[in-house]
């Protein structure tokens, strides 16, 4: 029975989404499966081209970097983690993943991505 | 000339390169804790390439090994490892607790992936420098050099370790070809 249920989601897994609603919804399933308690939403691309999640989990440690700001200055930001589209996800993907106190930061305007993604209190739990 | 990450990839190879050609002689050329630390320098470097893929001015210090890990699940990588994302999948969730040991191999790393103070690093076991096992004893120091690490035993006996070392070598390959060329 468990290996069964294990093959159906292995297969829904393994599925090439067509759409991108079924791109963000496989990609955040994916994501989700793993052995961390992980709250994900989505910042809908206009173009519907790039998979944007925001993952959040106390499990995960900091997202947040520093980073040099030019001439002597050092800014926090939280990487965005772009990646290419695959045969099986014909899609393009920007993973962030943080702590919750830190999403609380990037809802507030306190705390920045290194990438613009404009308003991020439309991103909507999926 | 590259990019911050994919010279990590290309220092990750030929650290990764190293620890394999070390092991291959008939008699063995390097210790362990030196062959150990090889293979802790090609996962740093492969993580920090990843990371570096995602903010190049970013100061990574601790926790770099998982950072990179959970960001890894990606159909692409994937791709690029030979593998159906399922299976790489299952494959780093095996490999996550493995990478973890092997990182903590570093003198700055404690075994939960945080960074280490100096004075914290003294007192741990890592294959670099001597530490000390009591703060009260002076001749208490012990060197890499006469410790065995039973990570050590696992990397050669425990299916789940080799594999993870597998993995490794694919996840090299894969970061060099996902990451962008200049």
């Amino acid at each position: 029975m468990s290996d069964h249920t294990t093959d159906n989601s292995s297969a829904a897994l393994d599925a090439v989404p067509k759409t991108y609603d079924d791109a963000v919804s496989a990609l955040a399933s994916a994501h989700a499966g793993g052995s961390d308690n992980v709250d994900i939403y989505s910042v809908p691309d206009p173009q519907q081209q790039i998979v944007r999640l925001i993952e959040v989990s106390t499990a995960f440690p900091e997202g947040a970097v520093e980073r040099q700001v030019l001439p002597n200055g050092v800014e926090r930001v939280v990487p965005v983690f772009p990646m290419g589209p695959a045969k099986d996800f014909p899609f393009r993907s920007e993973i962030v993943q943080v702590i919750p106190a830190e999403w609380e930061q990037l809802r507030q305007g306190t705390l920045k991505l290194n990438r613009d993604w404009g308003d991020l209190n439309r991103a909507e739990r999926v | 000339m590259a990019s911050k990450a994919r010279a990590d990839a290309e220092q990750a190879r030929a650290d990764y390169g190293a620890y394999v050609a070390s092991g291959e002689a008939a008699e063995p050329a390097l210790g362990e804790h030196h062959r150990l630390q090889l293979l802790q320098m090609a996962l740093e470097k492969l993580a920090k390439a990843f990371l570096y893929h995602g903010e190049p001015s970013g100061r990574y210090s601790h926790h770099v090994a998982l950072s990179a890990i959970n960001r890894l699940r990606s159909h692409t990588i994937a791709e690029a490892a030979g593998m159906t994302f399922v299976t790489f999948s299952r494959m780093l969730d095996a490999a996550k607790p493995i990478f973890l040991q092997i990182e903590a191999a570093s003198p700055s790393v404690g075994s939960d992936g945080r960074g280490l103070t100096r004075e914290e690093s003294e007192r741990t076991s890592n294959v670099e420098y001597p530490w000390q096992s009591d703060v009260t004893d002076p001749s208490s120091w012990i060197a890499p050099a006469s410790r065995p690490f039973s990570i050590v035993h696992d990397l050669r006996y425990d299916p789940r370790s080799v594999r993870a070392v597998h993995l490794l070598d694919r996840l090299i390959d894969a970061a060099a070809t996902v990451l962008p060329k200049p």
